[in-house]
């Protein structure tokens, strides 16, 4: 962290760590491939221009930077979501479509399931849906995903208990 | 009220095992909640951005630093918003689904959530003028 502070080559080495975890949190909200790259690309702009400001208050797997970048990202998509407020364009059609994974366990009942599981997921509200892929995708703990949403750990934890909940309903026949 | 914060931390204690792997997690009161918990596990996949995008943002992070590092006169700061560039044809790859090592997680290369907007995103900066003034004139810096 202080040598990408010091020489900004080095920043490549938390790109490179951090750039799937970015871009899949732009791609489940933004639902599009090319807005999350656009969204990919302000927040390491953004992360890169605010680095000499940022200050380290953990170590190791304790690094505050995690939570800093995603804050960042928070910040990007929901301007994104302001400017697509103030300028509407056509609806969005939801078109999700998980790739069949070549895991021969992973049956078609499987797969169904997990589109189902997907797009219910999709329908939450932008907090609980963001909740939730925090949590499932990029595997942040309840803490961390507080720093980030403004929240105690325990807010997170009932949050995502409810989150799930709904999933779970919209699941149901 | 306590009962909901203890469920919900049980479950959320379900949920760390279940991210570490573990094909048995301890089950909390309830137990279709954890099912769906490792339903969404599973439905979720971690997406990992185009091989062509990933190494074109690179290109732009350093040329950024390189121009942050050269102070304000290197900088350019006011040109038209260009729109968002997307990697040359040459870098579109489409690469095999991956595996996150780090974190255990399937990645899925190119992402799977599509729908037909694309969002149109400002300029980021002078850094990035710089580096779209280099690629003009010379290619890929």
């Amino acid at each position: 962290m202080e040598a990408a502070k010091r020489d900004p080559g080095a920043f490549e080495q938390l790109y490179r760590k951090y750039v799937a975890q970015i871009y899949s949190l732009a791609l489940y909200e933004a639902r599009d491939t090319h807005a999350a790259e656009d969204i990919t690309e302000w927040v390491f702009l953004k992360a890169l221009a605010a680095l000499p400001r940022f200050r380290e208050q953990g170590e190791g797997e304790d690094s505050t930077f995690r939570v800093w970048l995603y804050a960042i990202a928070r910040n990007v998509i929901a301007n994104e979501r302001r400017r697509e407020r103030r300028h509407p364009q056509d609806p969005l059609e939801l078109a999700l479509e998980l790739p069949a994974r070549d895991d021969p366990a992973t049956t078609a009942e499987n797969r169904v399931e997990a589109q189902r599981a997907l797009r219910a997921v999709m329908e939450l509200p932008p907090e609980r849906r963001q909740a939730l892929v925090l949590r499932f995708v990029n595997e942040l703990s309840a803490r961390e995903i507080g720093e980030i949403m403004g929240k105690s750990e325990g807010a997170v934890r009932v949050l995502i208990h409810r989150s799930l909940l709904s999933v779970r309903r919209r699941l149901e026949p | 009220m306590t009962d909901r914060v203890e469920t919900a931390a049980q479950l959320d204690t379900a949920i760390d095992t279940l991210l570490r792997g573990s094909p048995a997690p301890v089950a909390p009161d309830d137990g279709e909640l954890v099912a769906t918990a490792r339903l969404l596990r599973g439905a979720l996949p971690r997406m990992h951005p185009r091989f062509g995008f990933e190494e074109l943002l690179a290109v732009r992070l350093a040329a950024a630093g390189r121009a942050a590092q050269a102070g304000p006169a290197a900088a350019v700061t006011s040109l038209p918003e260009p729109t968002p560039l997307r990697p040359p044809a040459d870098l579109e790859v489409t690469p095999a689904h991956g595996f996150d090592a780090a974190s255990r997680r399937r990645l899925l290369a190119g992402g799977a959530i599509a729908s037909g907007v694309s969002l149109a995103l400002p300029i980021a900066g002078a850094a990035l003028v710089v580096w779209r003034r280099s690629r003009s004139s010379g290619g890929l810096l």
